[in-house]
């Protein structure tokens, strides 16, 4: 991943917003993604973790165009889906494919395996021949022999091949960037790690972009060469999977890998307290502060006025490695990060690790 | 078939149980005495002991005999017969104008959520639901039919209007069809309204539809062939299960309009006697109907949902 090579999704202060509804009144604005910006290099596989509400999945969603940002930009291979007329914005769908969390979910129950995979070749008008091209897409995603499965329904697989039928429906159309939204987390542990790695392995066949979306951060560390963490609509550390998952800058970082389950080891880190995030009610200053462990502890020191007051910009702290804390950036906090990293893969060993 | 007995058994008793003695009915407007009253309930058969009544309709309804009605002397068979027509043409038209209308109202409300056109449609379906069918149509007759005259206020032809053409005389049934089949229409409209709106926004919700629009299909198709499809099989359920109740259902509106169905049939049943006969043979009628109509419905949607269908 050269510095040089041209971003194949670049996003920019990217913000959505929506009307939350009260009972009485039309209540307030829910900033769901709130000034959001990178971008991610061909051939990456790019994770976005946090807890559920963090606003990851709408992220996710405005990266496939499916909901209006309120301002900000998204631009894949140059194309804005929110600026593209019908005709391009066909072409601008083509090159994104979305792979959703429950595999029942996202195939129509009336719809044969063969339609599901034929519609996307249909509405994009792919050259060659239409079952060739659906018979190779299930054949790569691991449905062998494809024609076995041609007439078959979905609820006649199992979750772990309906998943491949998705992935197949996806690939397809050889999108160049491939958004997965928890693809894994409704499937068996044991299907897990060979979805992951089928997606890994298409991502090399057909030269794709991934976009992993999870609340897991286990999957960030198997697989992710970049992760970027978001709390409350904001991506608050970003950098290399290694870099981040081991040496965390960010307290909210370090609250969730101290979570993070490992066999053997007792946590001595701070648990998250402190009330979930509520998307209506965004605190002033750092958003994490009121849950915040180094705050809590004093450890902020002379930058807690700040902490309190002001917005933290996401800088960066160690090349490629950014974050947004004021006591991070002010070097205040110790380096107290373990040397190995605080989880283990749950995928299978021959994952390639980051 | 166990509940086709069930409804036999149901059938004779509930009936007997009904105020009013049919001898007494059948002879009270003629001046008579307490001997031909029992002469009358005799002839009737129901001066025997009630087991004995009994088996004799069960033996009668199984060889496919119905009785003579009590209060048009003739077979039920045939009484009911005559009013057939009239009700499936009556309930065939309300249910396939509710079921049509309300699923188009249901699908764009749920389209076009929260706009005016949803909430206006919405209101109106819940009202003309909640609205009893006898006082909708008495109101439709008081507008249409006395005010503006514009429909007959009732029966199904105009009386003498024997040796017309053939078209003179669709027109003429269908001008006295209107009104009850709009004040059943109505009556329903809401219902399948209300389910469908429902039922579309949980498709629309569904991942197989953000995945059908990410892959870039247009919005018209994403909802012809992903959302539409999937919201239908409720509304197909529903209006099977309802056509039952909808014969049963339509006694109000044909009485208030006069329509010589089986819903008239019923309330002159249940008025003159009880006919215990004509009621047996209506309500095993209705019964019937309501367990094929389930049986219809099973079989339609194993035809439209794969899930169901390849057991």
């Amino acid at each position: 991943m050269a510095e040089e090579a041209r971003a194949v999704l670049e996003v920019l202060d990217l913000e959505v917003r929506f009307a939350s509804r009260r009972l009485y009144g039309s209540g307030g604005e829910v900033r769901a993604v709130d000034g959001v910006s990178f971008h991610v290099d061909p051939g990456e596989v790019f994770c976005i973790a946090g807890e559920s509400g963090c606003g990851k999945t709408t992220l996710g969603r405005a990266l496939l165009g499916l909901l209006k940002p309120h301002s900000g930009k998204v631009s894949i291979s140059g194309l804005d889906p929110a600026r593209l007329r019908r005709e391009e914005l066909r072409k601008f769908r083509r090159q994104v494919q979305v792979v959703f969390q429950d595999p029942m979910g996202s195939l129509n129950p009336r719809q044969s395996i063969y339609e599901a995979v034929a519609e996307g070749v249909r509405i994009h008008r792919l050259q060659g021949d239409e079952k060739e091209i659906v018979a190779r897409a299930l054949a790569r995603a691991g449905l062998r022999p494809p024609e076995r499965f041609f007439l078959s329904y979905p609820h006649e697989l199992s979750g772990g091949q309906r998943q491949r039928v998705v992935i197949a429906a996806a690939i397809a159309l050889e999108p160049r960037v491939l958004v997965a939204d928890e693809p894994v987390s409704m499937l068996d542990a044991s299907v897990r790690g060979e979805i992951l790695e089928l997606l890994v392995g298409l991502k090399d066949e057909i030269g794709m972009t991934l976009v992993l979306i999870t609340h897991d951060l286990a999957f960030a560390w198997a697989l992710a060469d970049r992760v970027a963490i978001m709390y409350l609509g904001k991506i608050v550390e970003l950098g290399p999977a290694q870099t981040v998952l081991t040496k965390p800058l960010h307290p909210y970082t370090k609250s969730l890998l101290a979570v993070a389950p490992e066999v053997g080891r007792r946590s001595t880190h701070e648990i998250l307290t402190g009330e979930p995030p509520d998307p209506t009610h965004i605190p002033p200053g750092c958003r994490f502060h009121p849950r915040c462990p180094v705050l809590r502890s004093g450890e902020a020191g002379s930058q807690e006025p700040r902490c309190l007051g002001e917005v933290p910009a996401l800088e960066e702290l160690a090349p490629g490695h950014q974050a947004s804390c004021h006591v991070a950036a002010a070097g205040s906090i110790r380096t107290r990060g373990p040397q190995a990293p605080y989880i283990r893969p749950a995928a299978p060993d021959d994952e390639p690790g980051p | 078939m166990g509940t086709l007995f069930f409804v036999l058994v149901l059938n004779f008793f509930l009936f007997r149980i009904l105020p009013g003695d049919p001898e007494r009915t059948l002879t009270r407007l003629q001046r008579v005495s307490p001997s031909t009253v029992d002469e009358v309930k005799r002839e009737l058969g129901l001066d025997r002991p009630l087991p004995v009544q009994f088996f004799d309709y069960l033996g009668d309804t199984a060889r496919g005999e119905l009785g003579i009605s009590y209060v048009f002397s003739r077979p039920v068979s045939e009484v009911i017969g005559n009013a057939l027509w009239p009700t499936i043409l009556l309930v065939g038209v309300a249910t396939i104008g509710a079921t049509v209308i309300g699923t188009l109202i249901g699908i764009w409300g749920a389209w076009r959520r929260g706009s005016p056109v949803d909430t206006a449609s919405l209101g109106f379906g819940l009202v003309t639901y909640a609205m009893p069918e006898f006082w909708l149509g008495m109101l439709l007759i008081l507008g249409f039919a006395v005010s503006l005259d514009w429909f007959p206020t009732s029966f199904m032809s105009t009386p003498g209007l024997t040796d017309a053409s053939a078209g003179l005389l669709l027109v003429d049934t269908l001008e006295h069809l209107f009104l009850p089949a709009l004040t059943l229409v109505l009556a329903l409209l809401g219902e399948y309204a209300l389910i469908m709106r429902s039922s579309v926004i949980e498709a629309m919700n569904e991942d197989y539809v953000k995945t059908a629009r990410a892959k870039g299909m247009r919005e018209a198709l994403v909802l012809r062939k992903h959302v539409v499809p999937n919201a239908l099989l409720p509304v197909v359920t529903l209006a099977a299960l309802n056509l039952g109740f909808i014969v049963s259902g339509a006694i109000t509106v044909e009485t208030v309009f006069s329509w010589p169905g089986l819903g008239q049939l019923t309330f002159r049943a249940i008025n003159g006697g009880p006919d215990y006969p004509l009621l047996q043979g209506l309500f095993l009628l209705f019964s019937v109907v309501v367990i094929f109509a389930n049986l219809a419905a099973d079989l339609l949607l194993g035809l439209l949902d794969p899930r169901i269908g390849r057991a």
